[in-house]
């Protein structure tokens, strides 16, 4: 169980929201493989209550959708940037919710325990150095 | 807790270390409180997601009223002085000239406030980034300026060794730094206030703060627990946001209904250009260089040369799928400028009746317009610099957060006097990025430094 905040649904939703956003893609392992959702909740518990709350109603409601119907969301949400008014806005804080919670797992260079794949930080070449005070 | 503590200083970023150390060192006994933890070179978080997570207010970002645009603030010891690139400059005469029409105020010019630069500045190890430390974006930038006859200028940062040619990367040091080079206040004022006595309580967010006849009363949480400080004195400096609501959240919006306006953040806008060989903008000093035109300048907006880690490029990106990772695939090929606005729209910070924050900021009309031009000098410049594609990202955000409780002489605009003191509260001062009448156009951090000096020097005068 690698989330004491998200439901197993909730996981699993996160999981194919995850693989629509951040499918494999030549080297890139899909979100799924990496195992990064397991550190969900190093994320999820520094964010304000109710914004997790949002999230996880979203993801309830994406758990029942067919993987195009949740490709639809994203793109509509995605469109709605350039939208005025609050449905502008809602479709904006949804973009930035599901795809900041994804990205931000993806790259962060963590992978599950197990996992034995290059990981996506490492396809791109993203490893900044921190040279040791002597 | 009462007549423990001469003054209770509420923040510890840029303002409120500069503030904890004078108030300190003149023999008074203080407290400063953070609402974040305190985190070191050898606790900072290792990872881009954790470094959101941990180090920023909303777990990595707050969202304006329509989520048009997004902020970003710390919330660690040491604030955003933490998590900044600490770029250290002094205003210019424009932003004087424009602060001292706007709110009266008399010293707000380069001779008066040049004792407070100087105080500051000869405190912290300030260094030019030389060209022999330039990566490859800061290159293309530097070539694309001087093919066009643009001006540009190496940033000043505050640093003691970033060991630039022994391969560090700085990038790494946006979730603090763990040479402790950076000379955040964390590692600067605090500590050389700890060491004469100051006391700090992280993971202490105050709530609610009420004038009382005997000085002030301050109610929060303490790592979830309620707790209550008295004391004769506050000092806020929680920054544009936490200063503001603080207030409002307290109430002095009936005494003080000019509270919340003059809202300013920047707005800044990230460009990516792809280039055919490998541009590695993440490596090195990754933000070396600005522009220095004063076209740009009397246009209203300037550049610098940044980037982003990758957990910040995808979610810049506009798009997701095959696209979205395709894009970052040629991470290693893309260089960055930013945008960075002066904004002359004022935005309003209010709270809903939960105490939520709501930012109403958007990047419309004068500063759209700006905005625009800077847009095109940033194509102009990455096209002569040999980009194969641009692309201009369309989430505007803001890291300068300034204003909500403007410094002024005009008591019906301002609702801070020209002694820091909250207007009609001789126990509360102010002397953080709230109080900016107006976004000045250049980084802030210096001049929020050398106004905390000022302000500590009132302070005890008054005591």
């Amino acid at each position: 169980m690698p989330s004491s905040i998200l439901t197993p649904r909730e996981l699993r939703a996160l999981e194919r929201v995850g693989d629509i956003i951040a499918p494999a893609c030549g080297p890139l392992p899909a979100f799924s493989a990496t195992g990064c959702v397991h550190y969900v909740d190093d994320l999820l518990r520094y964010m304000p209550p109710e914004d997790v709350a949002d999230i996880r109603l979203l993801l309830r409601i994406l758990s029942v959708k067919p993987t195009s119907g949740i490709r639809f969301i994203l793109a509509l949400a995605g469109a709605g940037r350039r939208w005025r008014g609050p449905v502008g806005a809602a479709l904006r804080m949804i973009e930035i919710g599901l795809k900041g919670l994804v990205v931000s797992l993806y790259y962060s260079g963590r992978t599950a325990p197990g996992y034995a794949g290059a990981s996506p930080v490492d396809v791109i070449g993203y490893r900044p150095r921190v040279v040791p005070r002597d | 807790m009462s007549g423990q503590f001469d003054c209770v200083i509420v923040g510890s970023g840029t303002s409120g270390g500069v503030i904890a150390y004078y108030l300190t060192a003149g023999g008074m006994r203080c407290l400063l409180l953070e609402a974040g933890d305190a985190y070191g070179a050898g606790t900072f978080p290792e990872n881009d997601m954790d470094g959101s997570a941990r180090l920023f207010w909303g777990g990595g970002l707050e969202l304006g009223a329509t989520a048009e645009m997004a902020f970003l603030r710390a919330r660690c010891l040491g604030g955003t002085s933490v998590v900044n690139q600490c770029l250290l400059d002094r205003f210019d005469e424009h932003a004087w000239d424009a602060w001292q029409a706007t709110s009266g105020i008399g010293f707000f010019n380069a001779r008066d406030m040049a004792p407070h630069y100087s105080e500051i500045e000869g405190r912290l190890p300030i260094k030019e980034i030389p060209s022999t430390q330039h990566n490859r974006n800061a290159r293309l930038f530097v070539h694309g300026c001087e093919a066009l006859g643009y001006r540009w200028a190496p940033l000043r940062r505050g640093e003691t060794d970033c060991a630039i040619e022994q391969g560090n990367d700085c990038i790494a040091c946006l979730n603090g730094c763990r040479r402790d080079s950076k000379q955040s206040t964390l590692v600067t004022f605090i500590r050389w206030a700890q060491d004469l006595g100051l006391a700090v309580r992280p993971g202490f967010q105050v709530e609610r703060l009420e004038s009382t006849p005997d000085g002030v009363r301050l109610a929060g949480t303490e790592r979830g627990a309620p707790h209550e400080i008295r004391a004769p004195r506050v000092v806020l400096a929680a920054g544009a946001l936490g200063s503001t609501r603080l207030l409002l959240c307290s109430g002095f919006d009936r005494y003080l209904p000019s509270l919340g306006a003059g809202f300013y953040c920047h707005p800044q806008m990230m460009t990516f250009a792809e280039f055919d060989e490998p541009v590695d903008a993440h490596r090195g000093a990754f933000q070396a260089c600005k522009s220095d035109d004063p076209r740009f300048r009397r246009a209203g907006f300037k550049l610098e040369n940044v980037f982003a880690p990758p957990t910040s490029v995808g979610m810049l990106y506009p798009g997701f799928g095959a696209r979205l990772q395709e894009f970052m695939l040629r991470y290693r090929h893309l260089a960055s400028l930013e945008v960075a606005v002066q904004d002359v729209v004022p935005g309003r910070i209010s709270v809903d009746a939960r105490g939520r924050l709501r930012i109403a900021k958007r990047l419309e009309g004068e500063d759209l317009r700006r905005g625009q031009a800077g847009l095109r000098a940033v194509r102009e410049i990455l096209e002569r610099a040999g980009a194969r594609t641009i692309l201009h990202c369309p989430i505007g955000f803001g890291l300068h957060l300034m204003g909500g409780v403007a410094i002024g002489q005009d008591a019906r605009r301002a609702a801070v006097d020209e002694r820091f003191n909250l207007r009609g509260f001789p126990n509360i001062y102010i002397a953080d990025s709230s109080i900016f009448p107006a976004a000045p156009g250049v980084n802030p951090a210096l001049t929020i430094m050398a106004l905390g000096h000022r302000a500590s020097q009132e302070i005890l005068h008054a005591v």
